[in-house]
């Protein structure tokens, strides 16, 4: 379950300010947040994973008051719930495909590394057509490739959110269709959430909920 | 822990080429002041325990230095000679045990040393393969050359020629390798070792030829050059080599107590003969100095170890520079890696992690650099100081 109320956030350097006055999303049901580049989509993904703390408001996700806890909370909040998926990847290039995929074991004591771990990274890896790929350094891999290492990566820690931003944005239509296909199976069968931001009006309908920030920016810019 | 430790090690073996630079960097910073100092250490004992093997040393008045060189480490050939004759009166007097040493020529680059049968006593010295010098034309072989050189009893040195110029010069001896001696770990290793009359007739004031009685053999003195005069005259060519067919028409040009040693090695039989002996060249007019070695080789290391503060700074210089240089790299590389830091930040790690992350990467190349300055270190030592005395020398 997401429910926001009344969340100010502002960049001090930029003056850019966010304003959501209310939203709410049932658990296991997937999101979009929709709109223009600029216009807040990336921050709200932020402030929803604790990366950045809002100025005010209320940000209730997957049980936890994430605006309350503290940076150590919340980086064990965010390792442990959330699978993140960023716009360029950021795959680590010194590790290889299966490293990559366990990458949040390594940087986190908070998860336990168990022979689970691995066996789990080699079937996303199955599922995601990088079995080839295992012990492959991720420069040598196509740009679909490291995008679906990036989703593996995600979806390592069974993490109970996932939080998306663009993911398909630098994808063809087969890789893009592949990898929402993944994401929306792993929502639905796990009963995870999944807030996805996207320029791409296609994938809108596949949405139940929406958040159009178009609509805000008038308001809060 | 081993969560850094992983990271570190995956991260430095991807970037191996600037891993490795890196090590070799601060190897050779830790390396230079060490491996100078194993220098130093290694070469002061080298002269020392030789210096403190060999009280005195007696030789022609000029420098000490070059004296105890000669005498002891076999370096320095040019210095000036002394007369037999003064080995030939002290071995009257009984205050010591003496070794005359005459350290002119070389062969192939290594001394030839002319000196006694109880050198080799004296210095410990032992026959590993054949035997010791005996005969005119025989020599013996230190163990260090004779591997370089692949010398076995049998083989055969031909003594250098010392000026290629003179068109009337004394051809050059050839000596039959009679003897290998074990190794000692001192400069006896890498030199020749012949009878002084061997080394007088490779220096020309001994000769041998066909019909030798024919000659006229009166030429006073020991000058080679007026040897040649008398061979060139009767126009017979001298023998390059002393076989046993030829050996009894050597000779000598002049008195044997006119012949040339560079220094006589002195071992006095105990304090009293080591005051008189030392006190017999006190007068300023006396031709010839006597030298304790271990005071010359303290004044040595004196400049030694001058020079090591020199080679310390030098060190600590470079020691600065590189670690600003290291520096600079890190902040450069954490430039490099900030994309990869944050990605680490967003996904749920502490900075105490990326902290330790790169601490482990530091330590990971500082052991590595440690690893390579201890092999350094290792080769240096396993080289041998003799080696390095005779370098340095």
């Amino acid at each position: 379950m997401l429910n926001i109320n009344n969340l100010q956030f502002r960049y001090p350097e930029s003056g850019f300010q966010l304003s959501l006055p209310t939203w709410s999303v049932p658990g296991g049901e997937q999101a979009a947040l929709i709109g223009p580049s600029g216009s807040g989509k990336t921050t709200l993904l932020s402030l929803l994973a604790g990366i950045r703390e809002p100025l005010s408001g209320d940000i209730e996700l997957a049980g936890q008051r994430v605006d309350m806890l503290s940076d150590h909370e919340r980086r064990n909040f965010r390792i442990s719930q959330c699978g993140l998926i960023f716009q360029s990847f950021e795959l680590i290039p010194y590790l290889n495909v299966v490293q990559n995929i366990q990458l949040p074991y390594y940087l986190n004591p908070v998860l336990e590394r168990t022979p689970d771990v691995e066996i789990r990274a080699y079937q996303l890896a199955e599922q995601l057509g990088l079995s080839g790929y295992l012990q492959s350094r991720v420069t040598s891999l196509s740009v679909g490739e490291q995008q679906r290492l990036a989703v593996c990566r995600a979806l390592i820690t069974k993490p109970r959110v996932i939080l998306a931003d663009e993911p398909t944005a630098s994808l063809d239509q087969q890789n893009a269709r592949r990898v929402i296909d993944l994401l929306f199976e792993y929502s639905q069968n796990e009963e995870a959430m999944l807030i996805m931001s996207t320029h791409d009006p296609a994938l809108f309908s596949r949405f139940e909920h929406r958040l159009d920030f178009s609509s805000l920016i008038s308001a809060t810019v | 822990m081993w969560r850094p430790l992983f990271l570190a090690w995956n991260s430095i073996r991807y970037y191996r080429g600037r891993s490795l630079l890196l090590m070799l960097c601060l190897a050779i910073t830790f390396s230079l002041p060490l491996v100078s100092r194993l220098l130093i250490v290694s070469f002061e004992h080298q002269l020392r325990s030789r210096a403190e093997q060999t009280p005195l040393v007696v030789g022609a008045r000029g420098s000490r230095f070059d004296l105890v060189l000669n005498a002891l480490y076999l370096q320095e050939p040019g210095i000036p000679t002394i007369k037999y004759a003064e080995y030939d009166r002290l071995s009257r007097l009984d205050y010591a045990t003496y070794y005359p040493v005459h350290r002119q020529l070389t062969v192939q680059g290594a001394p030839l040393v002319g000196t006694a049968q109880g050198y080799f006593s004296f210095r410990g010295l032992e026959v590993e393969n054949g035997k010791l010098i005996g005969r005119l034309g025989d020599c013996v072989v230190g163990a260090e050359l004779a591997n370089e050189l692949k010398l076995q009893p049998g083989d055969h040195l031909t003594v250098d020629v010392n000026n290629v110029f003179s068109i009337a010069g004394i051809p050059p001896l050839r000596l039959n390798v009679v003897g290998i001696l074990q190794p000692s770990q001192s400069a006896d290793d890498g030199a020749v070792f012949v009878t002084l009359q061997t080394a007088w007739v490779a220096t020309g004031i001994g000769h041998g030829h066909e019909g030798a009685a024919d000659v006229d053999h009166n030429v006073k003195g020991n000058d080679p050059a007026e040897t040649q005069k008398a061979l060139g005259a009767s126009a017979i060519l001298p023998y390059t080599e002393i076989t046993e067919e030829n050996i009894n028409d050597f000779h000598f040009h002049g008195e044997m107590l006119d012949f040339p040693i560079t220094a006589i090695i002195v071992d006095p039989r105990d304090e009293r003969g080591d005051t008189l002996l030392q006190g017999q060249y006190v007068a300023e007019e006396a031709p010839y100095q006597i030298v304790k070695s271990i005071d010359v080789v303290n004044e040595l290391m004196d400049v030694v170890f001058q020079f090591r503060f020199f080679l310390d700074l030098a060190a600590l210089l470079m020691g600065v520079t590189t670690f600003c240089l290291l520096l600079l790299i890190g902040w450069l590389t954490l430039q490099i890696r900030d994309a990869e830091i944050k990605t680490m930040v967003r996904m749920g790690s502490s900075r105490s992690m990326i902290f330790q992350i790169h601490t482990a990467e530091i330590g990971i190349l500082i052991a590595g650099a440690a690893l390579i300055t201890g092999a350094l270190m290792l080769l240096v030592y396993l080289l041998g100081s003799t080696w390095l005395v005779t370098w340095l020398l």
